[in-house]
């Protein structure tokens, strides 16, 4: 079952990567400071179209071909745009953490994480999958804009393994 | 148009608290229960430290709410977010702090067949369950249960209440470091007139901040949807509400006395000795989170904790206690409330009782809190 959950989590961290983000080619000069000792070390830029959404289903419990339009609603963040570069984001395979003789995944995060206007145009609740901004019945209700700038630092070497545990 | 729509479990994404509400749990039936073999997944953070400079200065760092549908009218502005060991500085390579251990990983993942409440809750004999299938995840030091630290335990017998906390301590330790944390708050609201636009609200300084007790069970419930029970505890040294920048008199002052808080002392309103434990939602009154009509058909969100079963009768209790509270400097003269016996009234600030700083015992406490209906609903228009 564990596998099962693993698999699911890979394959839907790639859907989400694959559908929302448009990966610039890197230059040379940010290739060279790729590091491939150990384990593999990436600087990336992310830049996300302004049509890039997500929209959360609520079917009250049901499956969604099941629920009736009362049952279902929708949680949407529309329209994200702007950026975010990594510098220095590690992945690694450790196969003896901290001596406990557990294999782990290992990312070591990146020193520097940068956005630039990343940002979400608004939050809406919705009884539609698409916003409708038009008032009256079925119009969707703007919750808040959320907008993120500047540099966030990791000093310290920051660390995170995932493991198995009984 | 893009879109990614999630109807059903999408684990990373659970990570995240934005994706809360896009899961539909369903039970598991037997066949499938039989095959779930009690793993899960554990996570440890080595050095955690994240530091941004201060807001305006090159590596600022910001996050905005726009509160207005027109972006740029009426915002909320966090910025300075830091986070690191308490007793480093921020910034630098050591001020890393370690949560959590291989023995007591934050926790996710383990599925496991859960009893919900089910029937009708204003039947005091109707105690009926369902079976279905939740996903829980702990934070380390899930199992450590908060202290009694009544001032009415603490008078009664100090010497077990000493060992109690002298335990929770150690444990807590053995899991975790302490974290300091800090946070800069503004607004914009475009209508003032210019020059009065751009308002600091607001820093906050956090000492010594750890969870305990901490977890979460996702589950389905019938007609809600994504449902969650969960616990929160917090043990925190010190937390720091300031309502003026620093200054450069300020900052030399907390350089001399080797004070992490930089702003002038006179602004801070200081709460000493936190520890909060609360509870958000059970098996038997989930917390749910459903999109509701308005009288005017406006689509909002209702964040509600069903009502507590008359079958179950009480629900689980939440506590909050605070040590004492400054206001500004510790040894405030305006505060003082009498001379200490046997000493001299000479001025000396430690011969003084001060108000909010009892000797023993808590200037607040808050317990046994108990939810019996709880729901909250936005009232966007």
């Amino acid at each position: 079952m564990i596998k099962k959950i693993i698999l699911t989590m890979i394959s839907s961290c790639s859907l989400v990567l694959t559908s929302q983000a448009e990966l610039l080619p890197m230059s040379d000069e940010v290739l060279n400071e790729v590091s491939g000792q150990s384990g593999i070390t990436l600087n990336a830029k992310v830049i996300l179209g302004d049509e890039s959404s997500i929209v959360f289903a609520n079917t009250s419990g049901k499956k969604k071909a099941d629920a009736t339009p009362a049952e279902t609603g929708y949680l949407i963040i529309d329209e994200l745009q702007g950026a975010i570069e990594f510098e220095g984001l590690g992945f690694d395979l450790v196969s003896d953490l901290k001596n406990s003789g557990k294999s782990a995944l290992q990312w070591t995060l990146p020193k520097k994480i940068t956005a630039t206007n990343l940002k979400t145009t608004g939050i809406y609740i919705s009884s539609t999958e698409e916003v409708n901004p038009t008032p009256g019945v079925n119009s969707s209700t703007f919750l808040m804009g959320l907008e993120m700038n500047g540099e966030l630092s990791m000093p310290a070497n920051t660390q995170i393994s995932l493991f198995i545990v009984d | 148009m893009k879109k990614l729509v999630l109807h059903y479990i999408s684990f990373p994404l659970l990570l995240g608290a934005l994706s809360a509400p896009s899961f539909a749990l369903e039970a598991m039936n037997d066949n499938e229960l039989s095959t779930t073999t009690g793993e899960g997944l554990g996570v440890i953070v080595d050095n955690l430290s994240i530091h941004s400079a201060d807001k305006g200065q090159p590596g600022g760092f910001e996050i905005i709410l726009d509160l207005n549908e027109t972006p740029g009218q009426e915002q909320f502005i966090f910025s300075e977010l830091r986070i690191h060991k308490t007793g480093t500085v921020s910034g630098s390579a050591d001020s890393g702090g370690n949560f959590g251990t291989i023995e007591n990983p934050v926790y996710i993942g383990d599925l496991r067949a859960i009893d919900v409440y089910s029937g009708n809750a204003t039947d005091p004999g109707d105690s009926t369950v369902s079976v279905t299938t939740s996903l829980r995840a702990e934070f380390p030091g899930s199992s450590l249960t908060q202290v009694d630290r009544s001032t009415s335990v603490q008078q009664n017998n100090p010497a077990a209440y000493a060992a109690a906390a002298a335990q929770f301590e150690s444990n807590l330790s053995a899991v975790t470091d302490k974290f300091t944390a800090h946070v800069r708050f503004d607004d914009f609201i475009a209508a003032n007139p210019m020059g009065l636009q751009d308002n600091f609200r607001a820093m906050i300084d956090i000492e010594g901040l750890r969870f305990y007790g901490t977890y979460t069970d996702v589950f389905a419930t019938q007609g809600k949807g994504i449902s969650l029970a969960g616990a929160t505890g917090l043990y925190i040294d010190q937390v720091t509400v300031s309502t003026s920048l620093p200054t450069a008199d300020s900052k030399q002052n907390a350089s001399n006395t080797d004070d992490y808080v930089t702003t002038p002392i006179d602004s801070r309103l200081i709460f000493n000795g936190i520890d909060v434990y609360t509870t958000l939602g059970t098996r038997n009154q989930p917390l749910t989170f459903d999109n509701v009509t308005d009288e005017n058909g406006n689509n909002q969100l209702q964040m509600e904790i069903s009502p507590l079963p008359a079958s179950v009768g009480v629900a689980p209790k939440s506590n909050v206690y605070v040590k004492s509270i400054y206001f500004g400097e510790k040894y405030n003269p305006e505060l003082r409330t009498g001379l200490r016996d046997g000493m001299a009234d000479d001025g000396t600030p430690e011969n003084y009782h001060y108000a909010f700083q009892p000797d023993v015992g808590n200037t607040i406490e808050i317990k046994g809190i108990q939810v019996q209906h709880l729901r909250i609903t936005t009232m966007d228009i």
